[in-house]
């Protein structure tokens, strides 16, 4: 079963973070807190590898084994079957919310004819095959279409240079305000808090005791390119103006200009960034689909794929009237539930090791 | 039933059938005459001969056009008559049978009439006497074939220019006169029911993974099928993914890239009668790669390598980019761009998908016309095409000549591709993108080559990832995939070989090394 | 809605000859097509009725009083 070497989950870790947070979660960022966006996104960052480290740790005691299997040798299962079933439609829903994002995006960016169910169609059907293939090829695929986002991200980066504006960079050591740090990490931290899908893959992974440090390193690394792009919006447009467009990286990327030749590579950059959403939402999705067949005892998970991915589309479309509504879940109550969701492991491992404590004693007597 | 259960009765079946098949008819020499006469009955090319030497009656059948009857009568006939060769019948039986002093090579010895059969099929004379079960063949095999030719597809400019031709002995003796070790190993297997076609899988022991072969054998010998003509019938039926559009197996028709494969740690399957091999596994970047890429300097073949690459990226997304930036996103070209391409689409009634399609079904309809036609004729439909549908067409206003540059262009950027399956297939699948792009513009070109994507990072050939030396990243096989380093800093084999025990090279040589002190 | 049954109707006879080669159990067979039962009604209601209550208004009503609270 293992499969998934530590390389591939650094990359695809990298991936995980950035794709939405740059994409969705920018403008919200900035207008919470400002200047102080960096260091949000650091302590983030901290609270992302601690959370990793106890994850990981619940998972280390049962290496080889899936969390809703062994769930049930921690906590009565009558708890342990409503807690996967709510993990289950979480995930669901979680993908779906992404899909909707992306499906909003494309729909008032680029297509504002198309509806918004054939953007999601078509996306879910991907979606669904790349599941259908499992994490193995999944990772692989993560592997391959990394070096192509961070490229275009990089080239992005340099061409922008010449439009910044550098004398607000004093502002990212005067500005600060105690409840913008507080009201941006705590919108941050569930965001990165996702490590939490570690627990549900843990038993593909080679090398399992790297994994802490493939972590590590995976979040310095996001931290460092979410940084640089959200360090960058700010230098180009101030805190005032990012907080106010929608897509804040796509008004950033029109920016670029080449010789006076080409002048909208957004699309192009666009579609190399909307892969990386891709990888996201079918991690979440395979995830959501392998927690059902490890419930209902299933070998595999494949001709579930389908009729899932079906749910999740109608789902998306179906979430929200609008893009106001998404926005405002995502704002308003997602973070929180977010840190329920978070906070399950936690519990699972505090009573795993009461439970073993409390099996050394008899066994010490 | 499971697949194992079924086969199991399977194997046990043919195993039943192999015995039925044995026929010993013991040392009546009329009775065996006459089942060779009914089993070939109705075959004119086959040559029955009776004579009587020694008082004993012997007798010789043979496949007239595939025996070289001169040196069988040399070689054989003239001692068997000879009164001096033996004293008696059963001397002569015992000199020819048992002690075999004949001047031939490599003769057998039978006792079932079916292998006899076969025997004779496969072009031996078979001799039998009365008063002995025995038959012994001769393999004084001599047949027309096909001799020295000149690459005609994969043409260098510099390097050999041998081909493999039909006769499988002959392609085999070219590789091995290029690997000179006791470990080049041959198996052979006879597939095909009527046509008992010889294929013989070659690796090079101590650099093949051993289970890659045993694997290919297992897959083949389990090929049951009427008749293999060409190598092709086997390849399909051994694909990890039949389905895939893919080739999951490389075929060549030069002998140096057969050896220059088994030294890789390859596998390459022969198949009588097709001068073209498969080599396994294959990686997709082995079909950008070209026999010449080892023969040119390698600065020059890292350049040419990645210009592949970006000929491949055109003709697989060319027109399906323009069909979605005319329809969706016109701001994303200049504007002075924009306007020429607007004022060539003025006059045409179409929209640009169906042009477009038009145009690349046009190009294919040429390119298959211009293959299957006798060269004298296929001239003219290069003219015909060019003239007609370059020229005629863009002026009757049907097509936009910006849309022919396109479709031209991308034509040629799928000639580039060194591996024509591979060309072939990203021609075939141009045309799902293109409907894609024409519906959702850019948004539907991405998710098309998502898709590619995807399918291609989860093919697998013969075990191997198809995208390996990427996705799963093996650092130190990409010396020869993009660009390709000088030979002496490839040190070490692919790491899909079976042992890197020794050095692939071991050449000391300084980059920075100074000729001039 | 002709899309929907078309393709849930592509995806049954899909899936069942998938379940066919994999000689899989009957009990694969019924909670796989359970599955896609509850898949097809739900996307034809998502498509027939414009609003039906989903996740989102559930974690809403429940969290945004809490986060409200919390971040103050």
């Amino acid at each position: 079963m293992e499969q998934v070497s530590q390389n591939q989950l650094l990359l695809l870790f990298i991936l995980f973070t950035f794709s939405t947070l740059i994409g969705f979660g920018a403008n919200h960022l900035i207008y919470t807190s400002q200047y102080d966006s960096f260091l949000v996104l650091c302590i983030s960052g901290l609270a992302e590898v601690i959370f990793a480290f106890f994850v990981i740790k619940l998972a280390k005691r049962r290496p080889n084994k899936f969390f809703a299997h062994y769930g049930k040798d921690i906590l009565p299962t009558w708890i342990h079957i409503p807690v996967m079933v709510l993990y289950f439609v979480s995930f669901l829903q979680i993908s779906a919310l992404i899909l909707r994002e992306y499906e909003d995006f494309i729909v008032q960016t680029y297509l504002p004819r198309t509806p918004n169910w054939a953007v999601g169609v078509m996306f879910g059907i991907v979606v669904a095959v790349t599941a259908r293939l499992g994490f193995e090829n999944l990772f692989r695929i993560a592997q391959g279409l990394f070096y192509l986002c961070i490229l275009a991200n990089i080239g992005n980066l340099a061409l922008i240079g010449k439009e910044l504006q550098w004398n607000r960079l004093m502002a990212f050591i005067t500005n600060h305000s105690g409840h913008g740090i507080y009201a941006g990490s705590y919108f941050l931290i569930p965001i990165f808090g996702e490590v939490l899908v570690l627990l549900f893959i843990f038993p593909y992974l080679t090398q399992k005791h790297k994994t802490m440090k493939s972590i590590i390193w995976g979040t310095i690394f996001s931290v460092l390119f979410i940084g640089i792009n959200i360090v960058w919006l700010l230098l180009l447009f101030g805190p005032n103006l990012t907080s106010h467009l929608t897509y804040p990286m796509l008004e950033m990327i029109r920016y670029v200009r080449i010789a006076d030749f080409i002048q909208n590579l957004d699309h192009l950059l666009i579609s190399i960034w909307a892969t990386t959403v891709f990888i996201k939402i079918t991690v979440v999705f395979t995830i959501a689909v392998q927690i059902l067949t490890q419930l209902l005892g299933l070998k595999d998970h494949r001709p579930l794929t389908f009729s899932l991915a079906a749910v999740m589309v109608a789902l998306s479309v179906n979430m929200a009237s609008g893009s106001v509504d998404i926005t405002n879940f995502y704002t308003q109550s997602w973070a929180t539930f977010s840190y329920c969701l978070e906070a399950i492991p936690l519990l699972y491992l505090v009573v795993d090791t009461i439970k073993q404590a409390a099996k050394k004693k008899e066994h010490g007597r | 039933m499971s697949i194992f259960s079924k086969l199991k009765i399977r194997s046990q079946d043919q195993q039943e059938k192999k015995q039925k098949r044995q026929v010993f008819l013991g040392e009546d020499f009329d009775s065996r005459l006459e089942w060779f006469k009914e089993t070939f009955n109705q075959s004119i090319d086959i040559t029955f001969h009776e004579l009587t030497a020694n008082h004993t009656r012997c007798g010789i059948i043979f496949l007239q056009a595939m025996v070289d009857q001169q040196l069988f009568d040399d070689q054989v006939l003239k001692y068997i008559v000879s009164p001096h060769f033996a004293e008696s019948g059963r001397d002569l039986i015992h000199k020819i049978l048992d002690l075999q002093s004949v001047s031939t090579m490599c003769t057998s010895i039978l006792t079932d009439m079916q292998e006899a059969v076969d025997n004779v099929l496969d072009g031996k004379v078979i001799v039998f006497f009365e008063g002995d079960s025995r038959m012994i063949a001769f393999p004084l095999t001599s047949f027309e074939k096909r001799t020295g030719s000149e690459t005609t597809n994969e043409n260098v400019i510099r390097g050999p220019r041998e081909a493999f031709l039909e006769d499988i002995h002959t392609n085999v003796t070219m590789v091995r006169r290029r690997i000179k070790s006791p470990n080049l190993k041959m198996d052979q297997l006879i597939i095909g029911r009527y046509t008992k076609t010889k294929v013989i899988i070659s690796h090079l022991e101590g650099v093949c993974r051993e289970d890659l072969v045993e694997d290919i054998k297992q897959r083949i010998g389990r090929i049951k099928i009427d008749g293999v003509l060409a190598g092709s019938y086997i390849e399909e039926c051994i694909d990890d993914r039949p389905l895939s559009p893919f080739p999951q197996s490389q075929k060549t028709e030069r002998p140096d890239v057969a050896a220059a494969a088994l030294l890789e740690g390859r596998v390459v399957i022969f198949v009588d009668g097709d001068p073209v091999p498969l080599i396994a596994p294959v990686n997709f970047y082995m079909f950008l790669q070209s026999a010449e890429d080892y023969y040119q300097r390698y600065f020059l073949t890292s350049f040419i390598r990645l210009l592949r690459y970006g000929w491949l990226i055109v003709s697989l997304t060319f027109p399906s980019f323009y069909i979605a930036i005319t329809t969706f996103h016109p701001e994303m070209i200049p504007t002075s761009l924009l306007l020429s391409v607007a004022a060539s689409r003025e006059n045409v009634p179409f929209p640009s998908i169906v042009e477009a399609f038009l145009m690349e079904i046009a190009f294919e309809g040429l390119r298959e016309a211009g293959i299957r036609t006798p060269k004298a004729v296929g001239q003219a439909i290069g003219i015909l095409g060019a003239i007609i549908i370059g020229q005629a067409a863009v002026q009757a206003g049907i097509v936009s000549a910006i849309m022919v540059i396109i479709v031209s262009i991308t034509g040629i950027a799928s000639f580039v591709i060194p591996g024509y399956d591979l060309g072939f297939t990203v021609r075939l699948l141009r045309f799902p993108i293109m409907i894609l792009a024409g519906t959702f513009g850019i948004f539907g070109l991405m998710i098309g080559t998502i898709l590619i994507y995807i399918h291609v990072v989860s093919l697998r050939s013969f075990g191997l990832p198809y995208l390996s030396p990427t996705a799963p990243l093996r650092t130190s096989d990409l010396k020869d995939t993009f660009i390709r380093v000088p030979w002496w800093l490839m040190r070490t084999r692919p790491s899909f070989s079976g042992s890197n025990d020794g050095m692939r090279s071991n050449i000391n040589k300084s980059i920075l090394e100074d000729d001039e002190d | 809605m002709i899309l929907i049954i078309l393709g849930f109707l592509f995806l049954f006879g899909y899936e069942w000859i998938y379940l066919k080669n994999k000689n899989r159990k009957k009990r694969t067979y019924w909670i796989v097509f359970c599955i896609m039962g509850a898949s097809f009604f739900y996307c034809i209601s998502t498509a027939l009725f414009i609003h039906i209550p989903s996740p989102v208004d559930l974690i809403q009503f429940f969290f945004k009083p809490i986060q409200q609270k919390m971040i103050g």
